[in-house]
């Protein structure tokens, strides 16, 4: 229960005296002209502020939470640091308004504009920006897991090294955005606008950007030139990138042509001889038994999680990552040559591998099941 | 110095041969030949042991040769030839960048959790899907040299 009345409030606020430290929770403030008031650190849970014109107020440290601001007019105000989790900002006014390290957990900015606000560092996730206007606004490194941006104008807004895995951005408008080392995983970019947008070095899979819309991108990653590419070469794009991190060629440029050759869980190949050329990529989730497998150059073999490797042979200087199992007949080395070999924390590798001259590159995860002979 | 940090610390430039034991986690920067049994032994990258490792926890960024048996382990460095790791999970990063290696490993052996059982399921093809065994081969890259397929009841 707030320490002062509404009438005590504007009393104080026409002497220009500040509100720091003050008890205002649950307290109604509708509709009132605070200006420039400072309510540093006050306690503002749960309080009523709907339609107040809170032009450059200090909110700095305050407890907001729960606090109910729907269309109040918020512009230049500072809320660094406040805890605004949960509060309803709905239709309210905050450009240029300043959210640095924000902890806004759950709260909801549908329909708000924050044009040109700064929200750098903030804690956003689940928070709810439906059809908001973001356009210009700094999200750098802002934490955006689950939130919704679905609809929501972010044209030329910062979201770079923001984390949005899982948020929803379907249809949001993100054209000339900066999402360098964004994390987009699984997230939502169903009918997402992203032409000119700047996205290298972000962390999302190929099938996320089938309907997204974009003549052309920036792919150039931190300190490089602007590298663009047309928007239906994206999806290749983010393909290479990928394999890139999971076989540590990142920034080396990506040698995969993008084109994924794809054995689906079920099917069998049994004393099959396959040749995949240099560059290729390929994924087996299928079951291969005594087959000689020759790799390319740079050739990217993965064995997913269903994906069973029986009595085979590869050989050649490929780049190998094994998800799923694989274990030799015991006729010499099942594995010959190879670049690098992965096996991720679900893989199962009982093999010898035999090293070219240029030592084998290896990666174990824990988690990891390994009977491996490693020879030269 | 609190109970809980204190550490055996073999720095560089000394030389052990024998048998060490010890009740308290091991830094060793130096080279020991022998046997080691500790709670946990951290290599670091001036460090070498040759010889039986008996630990919860080892870390390496030296040299390693001989027998390991531990709980985890992390690995960087040089692994010899003749060396045999065991241990129930095995954390070795890949070297970010093209040509880089985090691990040499020599002529060596990785015993690492335990193997899941094998799967039981069956192969799908059967005589009557021959084709469609074909067409997932046919799905493979263009230089393909030969698909000869056996199918397996």
């Amino acid at each position: 229960m707030a320490e002062w009345t509404k009438a005590q409030v504007k009393e104080r606020v026409a002497k220009r005296q500040s509100l720091e430290r003050a008890d205002l929770r649950d307290l109604d403030l509708g509709g009132l002209d605070l200006s420039g008031v400072s309510f540093r650190r006050a306690e503002l849970r749960g309080a009523n502020l709907e339609k107040s014109v809170l032009r450059r107020a200090n909110f700095s440290s305050a407890d907001m939470r729960e606090a109910f601001l729907a269309g109040a007019d918020l512009r230049e105000a500072i809320l660094q640091n406040a805890d605004i989790e949960g509060a309803k900002f709905d239709g309210a006014s905050l450009q240029e308004a300043d959210l640095t390290r924000v902890n806004a957990s759950g709260a909801s900015f549908e329909r708000a504009v924050l044009s040109g606000a700064r929200l750098a560092f903030a804690e956003l996730d689940t928070a709810n920006f439906g059809g908001a206007t973001l356009k210009g606004a700094m999200l750098s490194g802002s934490n955006l897991t689950e939130a919704y941006l679905g609809g929501a104008k972010l044209g030329g807004a910062s979201l770079r090294d923001a984390r949005m895995p899982r948020a929803n951005l379907e249809k949001a408008d993100l054209t000339e955005c900066d999402l360098r080392n964004a994390d987009l995983t699984h997230a939502t970019l169903h009918g997402c606008t992203l032409n000119g947008a700047r996205l290298g070095g972000i962390q999302a899979s190929p099938s996320q950007f089938s309907t997204v819309i974009a003549d052309w991108v920036d792919v150039a990653t931190d300190g490089a030139d602007q590298r663009k590419i047309r928007g239906s070469d994206l999806a290749a794009h983010i393909e290479g990138a990928a394999m890139g991190r999971v076989f540590g060629t990142a920034g080396a440029g990506a040698e995969a042509d993008g084109k994924r050759r794809y054995f689906g869980e079920g099917d069998f190949l049994g004393g099959a001889h396959l040749e995949f050329r240099e560059g290729s990529l390929v994924e087996i989730q299928s079951r291969f038994e005594n087959c000689a497998i020759t790799l390319g150059p740079g050739a990217k073999l993965i064995l997913g999680e269903n994906g069973v490797f029986e009595g085979c042979r590869i050989e050649g200087a490929g780049d190998i990552l094994v998800q799923g199992r694989v274990t030799e007949s015991g006729e010499g080395p099942s594995i010959v040559g190879p670049r690098c070999v992965v096996v991720a924390a679900s893989g199962s590798l009982v093999a010898t591998v035999k090293q070219p001259a240029e030592q084998t590159r290896f990666g174990f995860e824990p988690g990891c099941h390994l009977r491996l002979k490693i020879t030269r | 110095m609190a109970e809980e940090t204190k550490r055996t610390i073999i720095e560089s430039g000394t030389e052990i041969e024998g048998a060490i034991k010890s009740e308290r986690p091991i830094v060793l920067s130096g080279s020991v030949k022998g046997q080691i049994t500790a709670p946990s032994l951290e290599v670091t990258h001036e460090g070498t042991v040759k010889g039986t490792v008996k630990v919860s926890r080892f870390s390496c960024r030296g040299e390693i040769g001989g027998e390991v048996f531990a709980e985890a382990v992390e690995l960087s460095g040089r692994v010899c030839d003749a060396t045999v790791i065991r241990s129930k999970t095995l954390d070795v990063k890949l070297a970010q960048g093209e040509g880089a290696v985090e691990v040499t490993f020599g002529n060596c052996e990785l015993q690492v959790g335990d193997l899941p059982a094998r799967a039981t399921a069956k192969p799908a093809a059967s005589t009557s899907e021959s084709s469609k065994t074909v067409a997932a081969a046919q799905t493979v890259d263009s230089k393909v040299v030969d698909v000869v397929s056996e199918l397996m009841k």
